[in-house]
């Protein structure tokens, strides 16, 4: 078994979304109320697994646009960080690690902010997690602790 | 099952012993507990060997540097430690840290005993578990333990703290804690237990053994003095005793001193000469040794001292660190060139083997130093081979916590991430100047025919990597 850590950055506008995070059939996270702000998502898993993340509540009116067309609401989770087993992925390989369907399309796009309603999924493929690490080519990094907070 | 298997973390590119297993063991059993002690560290330099991806390791161990072509013999170097580890079926892991240069295989090395062995408890200790480099202010072993990726850590002198965390008394200073307490008589340790060493497996093959802790300087570059504050020193009966000892038990009579000098005390280190010359007189196999020397004046090392080092026959190695004498005496070494001639003529007179450890680049020599070294190398070539064996190299380092980098601003000096990376604002010597240096002055000793080590060549590797950057 593994832990699993998502590092969030949560944005609400009319309520937050809602995420329900399954391996195969089984449950294993659900949340409907994030609290805004910085946060983490944590469950365990066996390895190696397909996790697959349901993201719903999201409505067209939750994006609030100033008169100048720039967003200055939004509800929204953003992955910042990703953790197996206290170990962080790089930040720069965290959007690409995750295929995302938006729901009413058949296009699979590479994203950690998850604005939308639809199916993401993650593999975490691999013996163990030390080989799916070292396919990635994912260094631990013992200098830049803030890369827990997902900043680099 | 076994209480505690106590392992050498690798990445001490090495060829001899290590003997912080070894020290432990013997502390642990004396406690009532059933140890083993893996030298895992030179297991690994074995696979190493003999792997055709040996750079790639080497780099991975040193820089963790994950290279595609050779990832799968990562995972497989990883995973012929883990199995080696488990095959012991210890209650407790207890991995020493020599230096920092085992922090990235052990990250690892835990990242997958976690997964695979869930329940073994891994405590880390040794000098090698401080923190990374000079500017982080996160600690390795509390970054290690916060991500669960060990249990505990022990700080500083292990022989007593170990057993402490083994029988539970996780208050002990130095257990999950920067303050310790040194050792306050090295006498009453028990000897090293090498039961559990092949030494024939080793390249250079010899006994370590620790006769002091500590320095009798303050050299402002050296974080030995930051670790053991104190100066600590066994008596010469007692080394002996068990120099005697270990001959008994495993038929060698080499002797490898692991410590900062070994004629800190003079007057116990002639008498162990005594001892030694003594022994060697009616010896078949006689004892012979090497370990660090600190100069001194001509009148505190006269010529009866050479005398007993060639008959004891040891090799020296010198701390020089600089040749530009007041570089040196300020970054706290207290002799003169002509100190440095006087122990060159003896060695040659005596035929004692040297071996020279010069700082390249140090940080207040400037290029006019650097001219000054290559004609002082010129000018001592006749030494060449007999009585200097080998000149080893270093990159100046500015390494955590130590007096050099408390000075960082006096020197109007800027640091980079490792600590070979800095820029004397003073002195105008740019990290590349100093590199290009290292690359002339390794050039003009093979030219005059001195053997060199570059000793941190990897730091070497690792320094020219970040000027790229």
């Amino acid at each position: 078994m593994v832990t699993i850590t998502f590092l969030t950055k949560v944005q609400n506008s009319n309520g937050s979304m809602a995420l329900k995070i399954y391996n195969e059939d089984l449950l294993l996270y659900e949340q409907d109320n994030f609290t805004e702000g910085p946060g983490q998502i944590n469950f365990i898993t066996n390895w190696p697994s397909v996790i697959t993340i349901y993201a719903s509540n999201k409505k067209n009116v939750d994006t609030i646009f100033n008169n100048k067309g720039q967003v200055i609401a939004d509800k929204a989770v953003e992955i910042t960080g990703i953790l197996i087993n206290g170990f962080a992925v790089h930040i720069d390989m965290i959007d690409k690690l995750f295929h995302c369907i938006r729901d009413g399309s058949n296009i699979t796009t590479h994203e950690n902010y998850w604005g939308f309603n639809g199916c993401i999924k993650i593999n975490f493929t691999g013996e163990s997690p030390m080989r799916y690490m070292l396919e990635l080519g994912n260094q631990f990094d013992v200098n830049r602790l803030e890369w827990q907070d997902g900043k680099k | 099952m076994i209480d505690v298997l106590i392992c050498s973390a690798p990445g001490t590119l090495s060829s001899r012993p290590t003997l912080a297993p070894a020290v432990l063991k013997s502390s642990a059993m004396a406690a009532g507990f059933n140890a083993v002690a893996n030298d895992l560290n030179n297991e690994v330099n074995n696979f190493i060997k003999k792997s055709k991806f040996k750079k790639e390791l080497e780099n991975f161990l040193l820089f963790q540097e994950i290279s595609n072509l050779a990832s799968f013999e990562i995972e497989t170097l990883i995973k012929f430690c883990s199995d080696q580890i488990l095959s012991f079926n210890p209650k407790v892991l207890a991995l020493s840290l020599l230096t920092q240069d085992n922090q990235f295989f052990t990250i690892w090395l835990c990242y997958h005993l976690r997964f695979i062995a869930p329940n073994l408890k891994i405590v880390i200790g040794g000098s090698g578990i401080k923190n990374f480099i000079a500017e982080s202010s996160i600690g390795y072993a509390d970054l290690l333990k916060s991500r669960k990726l060990i249990d505990d850590y022990v700080n500083g002198d292990g022989e007593y703290s170990l057993v402490e965390y083994l029988k539970g008394n996780l208050t002990y200073p130095g257990i999950n804690s920067t303050a310790w307490q040194q050792i306050t008589n090295l006498n009453e340790l028990p000897y090293p237990n090498f039961d559990d060493y092949n030494f024939s497996q080793y390249t250079e093959s010899g006994i370590p053994i620790c006769d002091s802790r500590g320095c009798v300087r303050t050299c402002e570059f050296c974080d030995i003095i930051e670790h053991w504050k104190k100066y600590q020193y066994r008596t010469a009966e007692n080394i002996f005793a068990e120099m005697l000892y270990q001959i008994g038990k495993h038929k060698i009579t080499k002797f490898f001193f692991y410590n900062s000098l070994t004629n800190g005390n003079m007057k116990e280190f002639s008498k162990l000469l005594d001892y030694i010359c003594e022994y060697n007189i009616n010896a078949k196999s006689k004892i012979s040794w090497d370990g660090y020397f600190i100069i001194r004046n001509k009148d505190q090392h006269p010529r009866a001292l050479w005398q007993k080092i060639k008959q004891s026959n040891g090799t020296l190695q010198l701390g020089i660190e600089s040749v530009i004498e007041k570089v040196r005496i300020n970054l706290g070494k207290k002799f003169t060139n002509e100190d440095i001639d006087h122990h060159l003529a003896m060695a040659k007179e005596f035929s004692v083997p040297l071996i020279l450890l010069l700082i390249v680049g140090y940080p207040t020599e400037t290029k006019q130093d650097f001219e000054f070294t290559k004609k002082w190398f010129e000018d001592r070539k006749h030494y060449a081979q007999f009585p200097v064996k080998s000149v080893i190299f270093s990159l100046a380092s500015i390494l955590p916590n130590t007096e050099l980098d408390r000075k960082k601003k006096d020197y109007n000096i800027t640091q980079g991430e490792i600590p070979t990376f800095w820029i004397s604002n003073t002195t105008q010597v740019s990290t590349q100047d100093r590199l290009e240096y290292y690359n002339v002055l390794t050039k003009l000793l093979f030219k005059l025919k001195f053997s060199y080590d570059t000793g941190d060549g990897t730091t070497f590797k690792a320094t020219k990597q970040e000027t790229l950057l």
